[in-house]
């Protein structure tokens, strides 16, 4: 005989299973697979509301809303994007997702990646979501971009793909998710649950931290690889502020599509100049990556921050002639017209 | 017992997953599966995508290869600014020369072709009209030139819908039968591929709505289908620039809501077969015809100079006719349409901060729903601010780069190029027509047959007949009749027989392409291709031009075999038809053992012949 | 044993089995997972309920369109409320191309939301009592007619998307221009384009969700906002306007005139000069030390609301005030600066011997 209990499960496991089974389509698991990764960064994404700061910073009304940051560090490190920060507010507060408030110092600027380092003094150690390795990161796989702008309790999200990996010269993951002030600072996410980069708006025509904010919602957007915020994160923490590394060059095409990477002029007493390049040398390699064109080389410096040293390898008159330059930050332009050869400096 | 313990777990465990159908960090193996389909879904199809910039490296729009040897579709406007030659990133990140093939400045497309490979990576291409609302679909290309490594950006939504017409906005540019998308589209997208889940081909990426926000994509994009595209592949591959078919009439509803003819031209095709003013259109091109832009969409995706079935309605009675369709515009305009533009730029990048250019006319609240019978005519620029669809002109270069001289055409561009007035390419031209010509002549080489031919047989309903052609005309004998037609009489004045619409001058032109060849006929070129009744698929056309007549020769693209010919004595009349089938060997030499004589909506005559004799001339 | 109960084991042994094999199933993730199929068939029963709105000349030769949806056979159709109704002549056109004459039949401005009829039967919609609430991470469709794109029998735009978070729309005033901050959904598709407002958010199975939302900027950070207001927070007002709440029509009142009626001039409110059969009644001036003055009414408000009536003109708001009692208090809604804002008030009646 059958005892009634083992009835009674054998049909509750029967109803259970048909239920579960019938109803999870693809685009259900698929939904539930997203929530599910946002539900897994969303503890280290945080609320940043600031307090003062100019309204306008030239033709742009600045906001006034909540932004959004990512907990890079237990004890209290947040990364958020510059942009968020542009309008220099007097007083920053970051609220935690359990409900806490704690005011926040402005640690560093990465101006090359557009991140800021914040640091607030925390009791707890602060959960930190894992990273998706970058070599990992593929075109097409999902990316949600995340936000806390809306609702202190409750991330917003947006879903799109990955459509390009190493943009803005090598700086940043494109996603066609979107993307705007709503969630920069914020993360994007694998369906894993693992922060892929951090989101900024990026141009690849300025370095100017406004640059790319009028792309917002309009499927182009960008994310600075986590990998590379954790390279520079060390120097962050200890107060330093990054800049662009430049070498000193202008090639002798303006054509930085498919253009010939030679050098047209040496700006005196530059990274280049002090690394003994000359013009009508043509770049070779720079840190062991092949350049066939000006676009490979102006990606391998303008990914590089000012103070990188760079193994370059040029062709002279034939022969390869290896050297050495540290990239250094690109010259103000002087109020007037410098005297002599007016050098116009690139990278 | 036991069995029941073990029960009780599993019925636990299955309550606990689906009471957290969140799998925390480890997603369901179907949905993993699913997006590594999609990536390499993906990364397969970027191969063939191209980035277009003119030879100087300045301007800036996608492609997309079609074929190993290397054509490739962009959009029109990508090449313009271009000139005659550019040069194409691919997501290997090498870069190649490429050459104008043909354009097509209506329909926004042009054909160019890449050198340096036989084994270019190339689209598979699907159907179009497959294509469903909701469908998942892909973009790939250069929007706003981020591609500095050429792999191309690439953004995922889903087919918004389908047959989607958009009015001409201020310049040629029509675009028919769209497919509409919330895949993110952007300038710099514009000739790059629209794919769909399966990485196959269905549309060419080109326009966008925009309003409020000036050109950045706001969920609302529209691809040129691949479909039309391959309608005018024939014609695009000839080099020449090519023009979009008009009906002669045009439709509205009337108050049942049917579509009728509103206005109609007297000396169009279509009124010589009969359709009237007030007729319904029942179906056009094979496709059912419901409202005036289902009309618009299927003549929008037709070339000039095809000729397809019309069905029409009048009280009561259907009406079945095949008609022939004229070209849009003059040829004086397309040539214009094709000249390069003084260097400017066409979309600004804006500066950092700085909002794109809004459009002026959205402060004003101009809005334009327009009840269904109100449909502007298609020829006329309608200014709808509001409803504003742009054409996405790549970013282009700063203009200092505009103001350098031009870069000498490299040697493999110029050994594929030929300058001529209408034409895009010339070059193309001579390649097809030369092709063309060698597969007619392989199965029978006419050339040195300069002297009498005469065909002997019967009528089809009876009777003998003797037909002789030679340089100086040509003779039919029949039964009760005989009719003979002079050359010093002239081809387009004595068009005889009466009712034939001049078969023996058109019988004469088809002798004198055999025996003078492509040199000495007058001039001949290639159309393209172009459906034939009764025949599977396209076939090639050459147009040869002499004594005031124009004529279409149409060939079998795989054996060459010379299957109709047209002869147009002038523009706006019927033309003589002539068939040629039931070829059969003589001497090495295919000929024709039937010729059928059409004339408007008659058969003329129909001869078969069993009796060849052609001299050489003496 | 007996053979029954042998065989009860085996089968009882057998069902376990398949029940273990199902689990583990489960368990991997593996099964019946149907491809996108199921997207095609929901928006093909979906789009025979969406319909194109079209506000005719009106004055100004202004041509306005938006989206909207069926939510009855007889032709009830869930719009937006906005500029393109302001009109006697609004024409709706159907899935399959059939036009008609549509009425307004109420709106309530607070929530945006207005409610048409059309002449008709037997039409395929949406079951409001169906409709259901989600949150955040939801995979939607957005179908409206955007740009105008779809005429005649062409279906509307299909758009897809995530709930991006359900959240009150502000909780500072001035932060978006509308009167409505109760939750909405954010989305992240681009659904605040021309013409789109009114269409429905529907969830991939086909059910009801939410109303397109209008056009609105983010004014905190200068961002255009997409967004759709849930079926529940509609609910409310499309009932009362269906029970002839909201609505503007005053033909058919049951009610009796009173022998003396309510008058403007008695609160104080002097409206702009009635020149064309719709004016809006704005207020042109408040007269000192009247009731209105009092309460706070100001010149530039709008009168939207007179209890629950929509008042759209003076002549309307007039024709109201003569079912008002002239002892009777009412409760005005008015327009200000995108915010709504409600005065009670009653006539001075001491100071009546004064009036003219």
């Amino acid at each position: 005989m059958i005892s009634k209990t083992t009835k009674t499960v054998c049909m509750l496991l029967a109803l259970l299973c048909c239920g579960t089974t019938v109803a999870d389509d693809l685009e259900t698991l698929e939904q539930q697979a997203l929530t599910a990764a946002v539900d897994e960064v969303a503890p280290s994404v945080v609320r940043i509301e600031t307090v003062g700061g100019s309204e306008r910073i030239g033709k742009m009304v600045f906001g006034t809303g909540p932004t959004t940051g990512l907990v890079v560090d237990p004890e209290g490190y947040i990364i958020s994007s510059r942009f968020n920060f542009m309008n220099n507010p007097a007083s920053i507060l970051v609220r935690l997702p359990d409900g806490s408030r704690k005011p926040a110092k402005l640690v560093a600027t990465d101006h090359n990646r557009m991140v800021v380092l914040l640091k607030i003094d925390v009791e707890q150690p602060l959960p930190v979501a894992p990273i998706a390795p970058l070599g990992e990161i593929r075109v097409g796989q999902w990316a949600i971009g995340m936000g806390r702008t809306y609702d202190a309790q409750r991330a917003n999200m947006s879903v799109g793909i990955v459509s390009a990996t190493e943009r803005i010269w090598g700086k940043a993951i494109q996603t066609d998710a979107a993307i705007s002030p709503n969630n920069y600072g914020g993360p994007l996410v694998d369906i894993r649950g693992r922060v892929m980069g951090v989101l900024v708006p990026l141009s690849p025509q300025s370095d100017n931290a406004l640059a790319g904010m009028e792309w917002y919602d309009s499927g182009i957007g960008f994310a600075v690889p986590a990998e590379q915020i954790q390279a520079v994160l060390p120097r962050l923490k200890k107060g330093e502020d990054l800049r662009p590394g430049t070498v000193g060059i202008a090639f002798t095409t303006e054509d930085m599509n498919t253009g010939e990477p030679v050098i047209g002029a040496v700006r005196p007493d530059s990274p280049a100049d002090k690394a003994g390049l000359k013009k009508g040398d043509r770049f070779v390699e720079i840190e062991g990556a092949e350049i066939r064109r000006t676009a490979d080389a102006k990606r391998e410096i303008a990914s590089r921050y000012a103070g990188d040293k760079v193994k370059i390898v040029v062709l002279r008159d034939g022969k390869r002639v290896e050297s050495t330059a540290e990239l250094s930050v690109r010259p103000k332009r002087p109020a007037r017209p410098a005297q002599g050869k007016p050098m116009i400096p690139k990278r | 017992m036991k069995r029941s313990r073990i029960l009780v777990a599993l019925l636990l465990i299955a309550i606990a997953m689906t009471a957290s159908p969140s799998w925390a960090a480890d997603p369901p193996a179907s949905v993993i599966e699913a997006e590594s389909r999609r990536i390499a879904v993906m990364d397969k199809a970027e191969d063939a995508v191209l980035a277009v910039f003119g030879a100087g490296g300045g301007g800036g729009g996608s492609g997309v290869v079609i074929s190993p040897d290397g054509y490739a579709i962009t959009n029109f406007h990508v090449v313009k600014p271009c000139g005659n030659a550019m040069k194409c990133g691919m997501a290997d990140g090498k870069v190649y020369d490429a050459v104008i093939v043909g354009v097509d400045p209506t329909g926004d497309v042009a054909i160019i072709k890449l050198f340096g490979r036989d084994d270019f990576p190339s689209a598979e291409i699907a159907d179009s009209d497959e294509v469903q609302v909701g469908d998942w679909c892909f973009a790939m290309g250069n929007p706003f030139l981020l591609a500095t490594d050429f792999k191309p950006t690439v953004t995922y939504g889903i087919v918004s819908g389908v047959h989607r017409y958009q009015y001409p906005s201020g310049t040629l540019l029509e675009y028919a039968d769209c497919i509409q998308t919330d895949a993110s589209i952007n300038p710099g997208n514009s000739g790059g591929p629209l794919f769909d889940a399966q990485g196959r081909l269905i549309g060419i990426n080109g326009r966008g709505s925009f309003e409020k926000r000036g050109r950045v994509n706001v969920g609302v994009a529209y691809a040129i289908s691949i479909n039309q595209i391959n309608n005018f592949m024939g014609n695009l591959k000839s080099g020449r620039i090519v023009d979009h078919a008009t009906l002669g009439a045009r439709v509205g509803f009337d108050e049942e809501g049917n579509v009728v003819v509103t206005e109609i031209l007297q000396q169009s095709d279509v009124y010589r077969r009969g359709l009237r003013y007030d007729d319904e259109i029942v179906s056009f091109a094979g496709r059912p015809i419901t409202t005036p832009n289902g009309f618009k969409n299927v003549l929008g995706i037709l070339p000039k100079g095809w000729r397809v079935p019309l069905s029409f309605r009048r009280d009561g009675e259907r009406h079945d006719v095949m008609v022939r369709l004229a070209g849009v515009h003059r040829s004086a305009e397309l040539i214009q349409a094709v000249q390069p533009a003084p260097p400017k730029m066409p979309i600004e990048i804006p500066k950092p901060g700085e909002a794109p250019k809004e459009d002026k006319d959205a402060e004003e609240k101009q809005d334009d729903g327009k009840p269904a019978e109100e449909e502007p005519k298609k020829e006329e620029a309608e200014k709808d601010p509001k409803k504003k669809e742009i054409p996405i002109i790549p970013g282009g270069r700063p203009p200092r780069v505009m103001s350098r001289p031009k870069p000498p055409m490299p040697e493999i561009v110029k050994k594929h190029f030929e300058a001529k007035r209408g034409y895009s390419n010339y070059y193309f031209n001579k390649l097809h027509r030369q092709r063309v010509w060698d597969l007619w002549t392989a199965s029978g080489d006419f050339t040195k047959l300069g002297g009498g031919w005469t065909l002997g047989g019967r009528l089809a309903g009876g009777g003998a007949l003797e037909l002789v052609l030679d340089d100086e005309g040509v003779a039919l004998t029949l039964p009760t009749v005989q009719s003979r037609w002079n050359e010093a009489d002239g081809i387009v004045t004595s068009l005889v027989p009466a009712q034939s619409g001049g078969l023996l001058p058109a019988l004469h032109l088809w002798r004198r392409l055999a025996v003078e060849g492509l040199g000495n006929f007058g001039e001949v070129y290639y159309e393209g291709k172009s459906p034939l009744a009764g025949v599977e698929g396209l076939v090639d056309v050459l147009v040869g031009l002499h004594g005031g007549a124009r004529c279409r020769f149409m060939f079998a693209p795989d054996s060459g075999r010379l299957l109709a010919m047209e002869m147009f004595p002038e523009d706006d009349v019927d033309p003589c038809e002539i068939y040629f089938s039931k070829y059969a060997e003589q001497e090495g030499r295919f000929l024709p053992g039937q010729i059928k004589a059409h004339f408007g909506d008659d058969v003329f005559a129909i001869f078969e012949l069993d009796k060849f004799e052609l001299e050489g001339r003496k | 044993m007996s053979d029954i109960s042998v065989h009860s084991n085996t089968a009882t042994r057998r069902l376990i089995a398949v029940l273990c094999c199902t689990v583990v199933a489960m368990l991997l993730g593996v099964g019946p997972t149907s491809a996108d199929a199921g997207v095609g068939d929901v928006i093909q029963q979906t789009q025979p309920k969406i319909v194109k709105i079209y506000g005719a000349g009106g004055f100004g030769g202004l041509e306005a369109y938006q989206s909207g949806f069926l939510i009855s056979a007889e032709g009830h159709i869930l719009t937006s409320f906005s500029y393109v109704l302001d009109t006697d002549y609004i024409s709706v056109t159907l899935d399959d191309g059939r036009k008609f004459d549509a009425k307004l039949l109420g709106a309530d401005p607070r929530l945006e939301v207005a409610v048409l009829k059309i002449e008709a039967e037997g039409l395929p919609h949406f079951d409001l009592d169906e409709a259901a609430e989600v949150g955040g991470g939801t995979r939607v469709l957005a179908f409206s007619n955007a740009f105008g794109v779809a005429m005649g029998n062409e279906p509307a735009t299909v758009q897809h998307g995530v709930v991006s978070v359900k959240a009150d729309l502000a909780a500072k005033r001035g932060v978006f221009d509308t009167p409505y901050r109760g939750p909405v959904y954010v989305l992240d598709a681009m659904t605040n384009n021309p013409g789109a407002t009114g269409g429905a958010l529907v969830a991939r199975d086909g059910r009801c969700l939410a109303m397109l939302g209008k056009e609105l900027k983010n004014s905190t950070n200068d961002t255009w906002l997409n967004y759709a207001v849930p079926i529940a927070e509609l609910r409310g007002s499309v009932d009362d306007i269906l029970q002839g709440k909201l609505t503007a029509k005053i033909e058919d009142r049951e009610a009796k005139k009173p022998a003396r009626s309510l008058e403007l001039a008695s609160l104080g409110i002097v409206l702009v000069p009635d020149i064309v059969s719709r004016t809006p009644p704005y207020v042109d001036e408040v007269r000192p030390g009247s009731p209105a003055e009092k309460s706070g009414i100001a010149a530039d408000d709008l009168i939207v609301l007179m209890g629950d009536r929509l008042v759209q003109s003076c002549k309307i708001l007039v024709g109201e005030l003569e079912y008002v009692d002239f002892e009777d208090s009412i409760k005005l809604s008015v327009l200000r600066g995108g915010e709504l804002i409600e005065f009670v008030l009653r006539a001075d009646i001491q100071d009546d011997g004064g009036q003219q």
